[in-house]
């Protein structure tokens, strides 16, 4: 009961964090100048009316119509909504299975590998999306097959982006999994069980990756948001209807971009605490949510 | 200290770092007069015209010449020094400013978590790229401003946006840290929270700030050019229109400074005409990027090599005298 409490005001101590950031951001200009705290006080006290009467919020969908805010952004919600999804999981597989590979190779071949995941990892997600798309125009240029789609327009693409921008996470959970695995495979009972002889992907699957996930899950929380600042970048690029873009359509407008952002917190959050109870589940420890 | 500088990849990226940031001024000071502008037009020799800017990538120019008939790869290494000062001012007054807003918080507000959480939270959840527009938008409606206090104002965004998830950073390191046995002695003691932070805290904390530095630089990075990515640039924008011959002028901004960022965002149109435009300041940034990286992880790498006891102890002196003071005694013992 007591936690239920606490996420509740948890919860409602962000949202109400979030509107004082945008209200701040909006006289962010007085600052320092007399009015400037009746304007802040003002400012949060219009957003909080227009929170309150969300189903009043006109949004213009064309230069001569406007709809409500509810109607224009459920599409786009839903849209970015699948898109992290398939993110998460894309990155999740291909970040275990590439992990999973690299560890049964041989030392020599391990060093090189971390050397180019190091300065992939190094090089900025737009640059990644650019040298794809160009890729993509590029093969289509030469042989006259469209892959993939590479730009989205009115119309729905999910492979390109999806891949696009799991590349990065993936990487990330690589080196996090990778480091786990090398810390595991010190210990003892590791070592017993070779000396047993046991298989060597036995040890591996059955007994390292059941400890590793605990790492891993503890991570996966960095990564979610890693992969939901990136989300922007690409709708930006792929000219995708995701909410992300749609918030950068009504960026000046402080109740749009309120709504917005806490309707994404909502699975933020959820997943914040889906990855405690798990990591509960799976240690008996409870880590804090921070 | 000694052994960083021995450090094979802290070195290489330094030594980039320092080649780039020298050969970026010293091309403004004096190269940027000797150096021609690529011609307007070529010929052949029968004057036949052959080639109008934007040139492709050829041994006279590196990496191309842009729609306006200036060199990238001189154009690059120009803005090269602003990216980087940028982003090095940017990371270490974040690192400074929530250092100390850590260590205050860790220790005096602690209490007051409930309340803190979910404000950190929240500013930990709003992508950076779209707190950074939303108060650079408030910025730009003032149009009576000098350049200069726009510039000023924009960089006290940059550091103010990723304080507050900073202080979170080291305010738990701190945390972890002072559960350490010898701190909760210390206090047992009776040393005051200075003490405990002056003689424990901070020569812990000091090589794991410039670890910190280097990764916040990358973040600066990263962030600037999402922010050219739309077209958001650091300092005013020029204005400059341009006909196309049919009628129609197109509005065109020009980042004053020759900043990466800004080169990169305000010629994304170019990634379906003339690619080469972009992949100059794309290259400059994977390497720059890269060679922090790189910094960052040598100093780890020296970090990992010493010893743990180190840090508890203060010196290594003190260490040694502890070590033969146990031989003397297992001595004595025996």
């Amino acid at each position: 009961m007591w936690s239920l409490l606490k996420n509740i005001l948890n919860i409602l101590g962000t949202i109400i964090s979030i509107i004082f950031i945008i209200a701040f951001s909006k006289v962010y200009l007085f600052l320092g100048k007399l009015q400037w705290f009746s304007l802040f006080f003002k400012e949060i006290h219009e957003l909080i009316f227009n929170l309150f009467h969300f189903n009043d919020i006109r949004v213009r969908t064309s230069e001569f119509r406007s709809g409500t805010f509810v109607g224009a952004v459920l599409d786009p919600y839903r849209y970015s909504m699948s898109l992290l999804f398939g993110i998460l999981v894309v990155s999740l597989l291909c970040g275990l299975l590439s992990t999973y590979i690299a560890v049964l190779l041989p030392e020599k071949m391990q060093k090189l590998i971390k050397r180019i995941m190091f300065f992939i990892e190094s090089i900025p997600d737009v640059i990644v999306i650019f040298s794809i798309q160009l890729f993509v125009i590029w093969v289509y240029q030469k042989t006259d097959i469209l892959v993939v789609d590479p730009i989205a327009g009115s119309d729905v693409v999910y492979i390109l982006p999806i891949i696009t921008t799991s590349i990065l996470p993936s990487i990330i959970l690589f080196q996090i999994t990778y480091h786990a695995i090398k810390e595991e495979e010190g210990k003892l009972y590791i070592e017993f069980a070779k000396a047993k002889g046991v298989n060597k992907h036995h040890i591996l699957i059955v007994h390292i990756f059941r400890n590793v996930c605990i790492t891993v899950f503890s991570h996966s929380q960095y990564l979610f948001w890693f992969i939901m600042s990136n989300l922007l970048v690409t709708e930006y690029l792929f000219n995708i209807n995701g909410i992300y873009s749609f918030m950068y359509k009504y960026l000046s407008s402080s109740e749009i971009l309120a709504s917005c952002l806490i309707m994404i917190f909502f699975p933020f959050y959820l997943f914040d605490a889906l990855g405690n109870l798990l990591i509960y589940y799976l240690t008996g420890e409870r880590k804090k949510i921070t | 200290v000694k052994k960083i500088f021995l450090n094979k990849n802290f070195l290489i990226g330094i030594l980039f770092i320092v080649v780039l940031l020298f050969l970026s001024s010293i091309y403004t000071l004096y190269l940027s007069d000797s150096i021609s502008n690529p011609p307007n037009r070529i010929y052949d020799k029968d004057h036949h015209l052959l080639d109008v800017p934007p040139y492709s990538p050829s041994t006279n120019f590196i990496l191309g010449v842009d729609r306006y008939g200036e060199d990238i790869f001189w154009k690059v290494i120009d803005g090269s020094k602003y990216t980087i000062l940028i982003a090095l001012i940017v990371s270490f007054l974040r690192v400074i400013i929530s250092t100390l807003c850590g260590i205050i918080y860790s220790l005096y507000l602690y209490k007051w978590k409930m309340l803190v959480g979910p404000f950190i939270r929240a500013f930990r959840f709003i992508p950076t790229v779209i707190l950074t527009m939303i108060f650079f938008l408030s910025i730009n409606i003032d149009n009576t401003v000098s350049d200069f206090s726009v510039v000023l104002n924009q960089v006290f965004i940059l550091i103010f946006v990723a304080v507050v998830p900073l202080t979170n950073v080291i305010a738990t390191e701190v945390n972890e840290y002072s559960k350490n046995e010898f701190i909760l002695c210390a206090k047992s003691i009776g040393a005051r929270k200075r003490w405990i932070i002056r003689k424990h805290i901070l020569p812990y904390m000091r090589p794991r700030l410039f670890i910190l530095l280097a990764q916040q630089t990358v973040q600066t990075l990263l962030l600037l050019v999402h922010l050219g990515i739309f077209q958001f640039l650091i300092g005013r924008a020029k204005e400059y229109t341009s006909s196309d011959g049919i009628g129609s002028t197109i509005k065109i901004s020009l980042s004053l400074s020759n900043e990466w960022s800004g080169l990169i965002g305000l010629s994304y149109r170019e990634l379906m005409l003339d690619q080469w435009i972009l992949v100059g300041p794309c290259i400059g940034f994977i390497l720059t990027i890269f060679s922090f990286r790189l910094i960052g992880m040598g100093i780890q790498q020296v970090l990992d090599e010493q010893p743990k006891q180190f840090y508890s102890f203060g010196s290594p002196s003190i260490k040694r005298k502890v070590e033969i003071l146990d031989l003397f005694t297992l001595v004595k013992r025996k």
